[in-house]
């Protein structure tokens, strides 16, 4: 990859990867520090990174870095509450996407982003589990629980409401 | 019952046909046995559609769920849209969870953008030069600037750092006092060491002329090109500043002091000059009325005079029978 492509990947790439960081880690510098610290290490070995992959690259070293950093904030999921139905929400609702990215953010790490990755870059089951390192069978099952979750959380919502 | 259970071989068999044939009796009862074999009945399972499985209990969902998110996911199979289509017609509500899984696919939020992109472009300066090479060629930059500042020390000094040391000779040792004009020749000394000539008569030569001479013209003949002093070439010595400093400084420093106390010992000595003509001037005149009350009284008076070594009188005492007087210049010692 040269230098231009390099750039172009900048220009291209770096919003995605950024909304995809800040979805998981609801904090822009940080998420922004992952960025940076993202490209910087595709540009260390951009000599050796056909342009043809460089999402996938980035998107790979973007999740690495970001589960690196979760797990050094010993972040937790809430998998529990959403799955006794304990959540309990008194915010008022703008939209339906809204309401899924909160249902979102209750998701364990690895289902939360999968399934930013197969929504919002539409990755296949392949690519995502070639950035994650996860089999594409944990990936696919990953993303229909999720799924369920998602819709659960909707229908309990609109009970609420 | 080997024979029944078929565990017997061609030959054990054969020898039991035989033995059969030969006991009639036997015979008929082995036949008997051969019809009491039981056959299978016609039932089945009917409920083995409970115990398959599909990837819906592997993922651990209900079917129904499996084939919504399918749906949305990767679309169905001919067979499952049959089964969907049965599936809706058994209740209405059914397509509720249809609609409830399209609903769960998320949308980016495109007004979220990375406002840093700049500080993450790269850019290139010149084509040929990589950025591999700038680095190589910074660090070989740095190397040669720490081998140049650290060669600095013993580098030779060039002439005209000498020329610089000569110059900067004290004024005072053209004025220093008689008393202290016999150690002129010994600082010449010293700055003809530091000079270390190869032509040490020449170089000695130049030394007098700069002492001997004002400073004016120690500056105009060091100006000069230094082949017209004679000097043929220097060898330079590593200056320590320090002690260049203390050589140049002390004998200003010391011909002040000189000049101070010179001042000082010229006044002490027209004040012993003073105090002695009055002291001489005085003892003669009690000496004189001493001897004339002696003449009167017959009485033997004495008098000591102590000088000083340039022959003034410092001090008298004038003894007698009934009278002594010590007169001295004051705040002086007086030896005798």
């Amino acid at each position: 990859m040269t230098v231009k492509e390099y750039n172009n990947s900048v220009e291209q790439y770096s919003d995605n990867i950024y909304r995809f960081v800040l979805k998981n880690i609801k904090d822009t510098e940080k998420a922004k520090d992952i960025v940076q610290d993202t490209f910087e290490k595709v540009w260390k070995n951009h000599a050796d990174i056909s342009y043809a992959k460089v999402k996938s690259y980035l998107f790979s070293t973007a999740y690495h870095t970001l589960i690196d950093s979760i797990r050094r904030e010993k972040y937790k999921a809430e998998w529990d509450k959403a799955d006794e139905n304990k959540y309990y929400s008194n915010e008022s609702y703008s939209d339906l996407n809204e309401v899924l990215h909160q249902a979102l953010d209750r998701l364990p790490p690895d289902q939360k982003n999968v399934i930013l990755l197969r929504d919002y870059e539409g990755y296949s089951y392949q690519e995502i589990s070639e950035i994650t390192g996860l089999t594409e069978s944990q990936v696919k099952v990953y993303i229909f629980r999720g799924r369920q979750f998602l819709k659960n959380y909707i229908g309990k919502i609109e009970v609420l409401v | 019952m080997d024979y029944l259970d078929g565990n017997l071989t061609d030959s054990d068999q054969t020898m039991l046909l035989q033995f059969l044939e030969d006991n009639p009796t036997l015979k008929e009862e082995l036949d008997g046995l051969d019809n009491m074999v039981l056959n299978p009945t016609e039932d089945t399972f009917t409920i083995k559609d409970q115990l398959l499985k599909t990837q819906a209990d592997e993922i651990g969902l209900g079917y129904p769920d499996y084939i919504a998110i399918k749906e949305v996911e990767e679309g169905l199979s001919e067979e499952e849209n049959l089964w969907k289509a049965s599936y809706l017609k058994e209740d209405k509500q059914h397509s509720n969870l249809f609609t409830s899984y399209t609903q769960t696919l998320l949308k980016a939020n495109k007004n979220i953008r990375y406002q840093l992109k700049g500080n993450l472009k790269r850019a290139t300066l010149i084509p040929i030069i990589t950025i591999n090479k700038l680095k190589r060629i910074s660090i070989a930059a740095a190397v040669a600037m720490l081998l140049s500042v650290g060669t600095l020390p013993f580098l030779k000094e060039s002439a005209h750092q000498m020329k610089t040391v000569v110059v900067n000779d004290p004024p005072s040792l053209i004025t220093m006092p008689k008393a202290q004009t016999e150690k002129a020749p010994n600082k010449d000394i010293q700055v003809k060491d530091k000079i270390n000539t190869k032509a040490a008569v020449k170089q000695e030569t130049v030394v007098q002329t700069i002492v001997s001479t004002e400073q004016r013209t120690i500056v105009a003949s060091n100006d000069m090109p230094i082949e017209a002093l004679g000097i043929e070439s220097f060898e330079t010595t590593k200056v320590n500043a320090y002690e260049l400093g203390l050589n140049e400084m002390m004998p200003i420093i010391i011909a002040s002091n000189m000049a101070e106390r010179e001042q000082e010992y010229l006044a002490m000595q027209s004040q012993v000059e003073q105090e002695s003509a009055r002291l001489s001037k005085s003892s003669r005149a009690i000496v004189g009325s001493v001897k004339v009350i002696n003449f009167l009284s017959g009485n033997e008076t004495k008098m000591n005079k102590v000088l000083n070594q340039d022959g003034q009188m410092v001090a008298y005492q004038l003894e007698s029978e009934n009278i002594s007087i010590r007169q001295r210049i004051k705040n002086k010692p007086v030896t005798n």
